[in-house]
């Protein structure tokens, strides 16, 4: 099938790229640890959707776009011998200092250390956290994007939600 | 039996469970508690982590990078590479945007949340009748609702699921004129139509002021400061609960009218027209989020206009009051939750190609062991998530806005507060998305509030809104009603939305959808119909707003 490279047909891209840049901006960075890179991996995705056929992709944009954004992550890393494992330093960085008293007024104590148990996960159930909680993306989309399998996904998020809530239960004891 | 490790129970709860597994699945967990508890922890350990997770900020591309993009977009076609998927298929977006709604259990097991909550115990068995007239009595509360912004718009099913989190109130209370309406248990009206009976607010709101100091006075105070309260009954009864006699109860009535009137007078060149909430289309703002504090005074005044023999201002007629203040509702549901959603949806009564969708909320009744007319509920916040690939656009019937909002973030008032056994009806006309690529899921709704006496913000998340419902006439009594009450206002504020609907066919609706109408506040309505009707066959001289505190 090919696809008409016209003015008006290349709007959905832009269209694409101001609905989905901060979601797969804040992926990227989870992956990569860094917002330079993320940001390099973000404009590479969305160069390739450029080029990408319509009719192919637009039917499932968001989970088209979440794969080609975590490859490149991931060929990114590999190449630049960024080992580093999945870290949420930078989300840390930004979630520092003391929120506004609005905030945290009816702030359950419990929601509060959600982030920082999670930091505790390892980083497979990490992500499908972030893919399912934070992007809303489904057990199909989650499988298709991470080549897990659907029943791996599911998995996946039962333990790491099992492990969440161990800790915050120990952490509630102990502050009680 | 169900294991407590068992992934199904996670993808029960995320809503990934095959329907046709579902039921199945719901048989067996109701033989297993040990699985009911941790479903109930998944479902709170889920939540904590939607919440937190859309707290992140979205950092976004630099210029530089978007420029880049730009320049590719601008590009002459380039060669097509493949698709580095394994093909093409077709996403169920409903999936995504019912995911967006994230920890969604049967509406029976979302509302019941544990919280130590004896009251189920407790409640006291009554008949549904005398239900009906307790809950007129005790309609002794504001609704008020400030339409919010959303933080940022939502850029796409994820950036909704952001936003679905329901934020502190913050907005501040329109200028409505806050009074308070409180039912008579047993009015009988005159024939003449609607008569006023105003008492006092603090007697009107005695039992919560006394039963519950800490939260109601700081609240109680706000009102008094930002607006003279007077608070209306229809009939000629006074409540048992007011505690003052008749006597004292008019004169206070007379004194806090004659007060009242500056602050609500829609001929006081002091107060912008209130106009109406427009559509919205879904794909743009597909969140309504509503911080509740309602009234039904306006409803006073109209009848006062209507019953003088004049046509009533713009300002007066406040559709939400008309809607609620002749609502009916319905029992609350059996669980220890002090709150209950009620989503009714049927055809709108002036638009054939619109939808009208209802929602209620309301608070438990107090149970016996605790002091009746307890608050159960503050700053009640409703979201409202419109899945734009089932409603093109959507419109919050009602709730008119001043035309200059005043916003001032720093004064946060405390709002939103639902007192045992009241409910607020909201009603949201939609135009269906009628393209090929429609889903059927079209709304959530989450409230969100806090309980007297405590700062943790509690949850409430009704099943997702399905395309459905009949047409208007096999909607229940009180959504052709509330629909009847909506196409009144309509129709005296003269407004845009008003449609295809004549006083003629408002007096048939609502004749029809009166049903019991314990204390005749629905009668009371047909008079304000009958009314305003008369009052149009004569238009020309109806039209002069006098005074309200010059009447007789």
């Amino acid at each position: 099938m090919n696809s008409d490279h016209s003015a008006a047909d290349m709007e959905w891209v832009r269209e694409a790229l101001r609905q989905h840049e901060g979601p797969l901006t804040r992926y990227a960075m989870s992956l990569t640890g860094n917002l330079d890179l993320a940001r390099d991996v973000v404009q590479d995705t969305f160069l390739r959707l450029c080029e990408a056929d319509r009719a192919r992709v637009e039917t499932h944009l968001a989970e088209w776009l979440f794969t080609v954004c975590r490859n490149r992550a991931f060929d990114l890393r590999r190449k630049e011998g960024r080992m580093t494992p999945f870290t949420d330093s930078m989300m840390q960085t930004q979630k520092a200092g003391d929120p506004a008293p609005s905030e945290t007024a009816g702030r359950e104590d419990s929601t509060r250390q959600a982030m920082e148990i999670l930091k505790t996960l390892p980083e497979n159930q990490r992500e499908v956290i972030r893919l399912k909680f934070q992007n809303g993306l489904s057990y199909q989309e989650i499988s298709r994007i991470t080549s897990l399998s659907v029943s791996n996904v599911g998995f996946l998020l039962h333990t790491a939600l099992k492990n969440m809530r161990k800790q915050m239960m120990q952490l509630e004891g102990e502050m009680s | 039996m169900i294991h407590p490790d068992d992934p199904r129970l996670t993808a029960y709860v995320l809503g990934e469970m095959p329907a046709a597994e579902r039921g199945e699945f719901e048989k067996i967990l109701q033989k297993s508690p040990e699985a009911l508890q941790a479903l109930e922890e998944i479902r709170r350990t889920a939540q904590c982590l939607t919440d937190e997770l859309q707290r992140e900020p979205l950092p976004g591309l630099s210029p530089q990078h978007r420029e880049t993009i730009e320049k590719q977009i601008s590009l002459p076609p380039p060669k097509l590479v493949p698709d580095t998927l394994p093909g093409s298929r077709w996403v169920d977006w409903g999936v995504i945007l019912a995911m967006a709604a994230c920890i969604i259990l049967g509406f029976h097991l979302t509302l019941r949340e544990k919280s130590g909550d004896t009251a189920q115990k407790n409640k006291p068995s009554s008949i549904a009748g005398a239900k009906d007239v307790r809950r007129g009595v005790d309609r002794l509360f504001h609704w008020n609702v400030v339409e919010k912004e959303p933080s940022s718009p939502p850029r796409d099913s994820a950036a909704i699921e952001k936003n679905l989190q329901l934020k502190i109130p913050h907005a501040d209370p329109l200028p409505s004129g806050k009074i308070n309406g409180a039912h008579a248990a047993k009015g009988s009206l005159p024939d003449t139509g609607v008569d006023m009976d105003l008492k006092n607010l603090k007697n009107a709101l005695s039992p919560e002021i006394k039963t519950a100091p800490s939260t109601v006075k700081p609240r109680e105070t706000a009102v008094v400061l930002a607006h003279k309260p007077v608070s209306a009954t229809f009939g000629k009864k006074k409540t048992a609960a007011s505690g003052v006699s008749p006597k004292k109860q008019e004169r206070n009535a007379n004194e806090n009218l004659a007060n009242s009137v500056p602050k609500t007078d829609p001929s006081d060149g002091g107060h912008d027209p209130l106009v109406e909430n427009d559509f919205q289309t879904a794909r743009d703002k597909p969140l309504s989020t509503l911080s509740i504090d309602a009234d039904t005074s306006s409803c006073a005044f109209l009848a006062r206009f209507l019953n003088q023999g004049m046509w009533p201002p713009k300002n007066v007629v406040r559709i939400g009051e008309l809607v609620n203040r002749f609502a009916r509702f319905h029992p609350f549901p059996k669980g220890s939750h002090p709150l209950a959603i009620r989503v009714e949806k049927g055809g709108c009564l002036w638009n054939p190609k619109h939808r009208l969708i209802l929602v209620e909320v309301s608070g438990r009744e107090s149970s016996a062991k605790e002091k009746p007319g307890v608050l159960v509920a503050r700053e009640v916040m409703i979201q409202m998530e419109f899945n734009p690939a089932g409603v093109k656009a959507y419109r919050l019937i009602g709730y008119e806005k001043p035309l200059r909002q005043e916003t001032n973030p720093s004064s946060r008032k405390e709002t939103g507060t639902i007192p045992a056994g009241a409910s607020l009806l909201t009603l949201y006309e939609i135009i269906p998305e009628t393209g090929a690529a429609r889903t059927p899921d079209l709304i959530s709704v989450k409230v969100q509030y806090k309980q007297p006496g405590g700062d943790k913000i509690k949850k409430l998340v009704a099943s997702p809104i399905k395309e459905g419902g009949g047409n208007f006439n096999s909607a229940s009594e009180d959504f052709r009603f509330a629909s009847g009450a909506a196409a009144f206002g309509q129709l005296l504020r003269d407004s845009k939305f008003k449609g295809v609907i004549t006083f003629d066919s408002i007096l048939q609706v609502a004749e029809q959808a009166k049903g019991e109408d314990l204390n005749r506040s629905r009668a009371a309505f047909l008079n304000l119909v009958r009314a305003a009707k008369k009052l149009a066959a004569q238009k020309g001289t109806a039209q002069d707003p006098r005074h309200p505190s010059s009447l007789p």
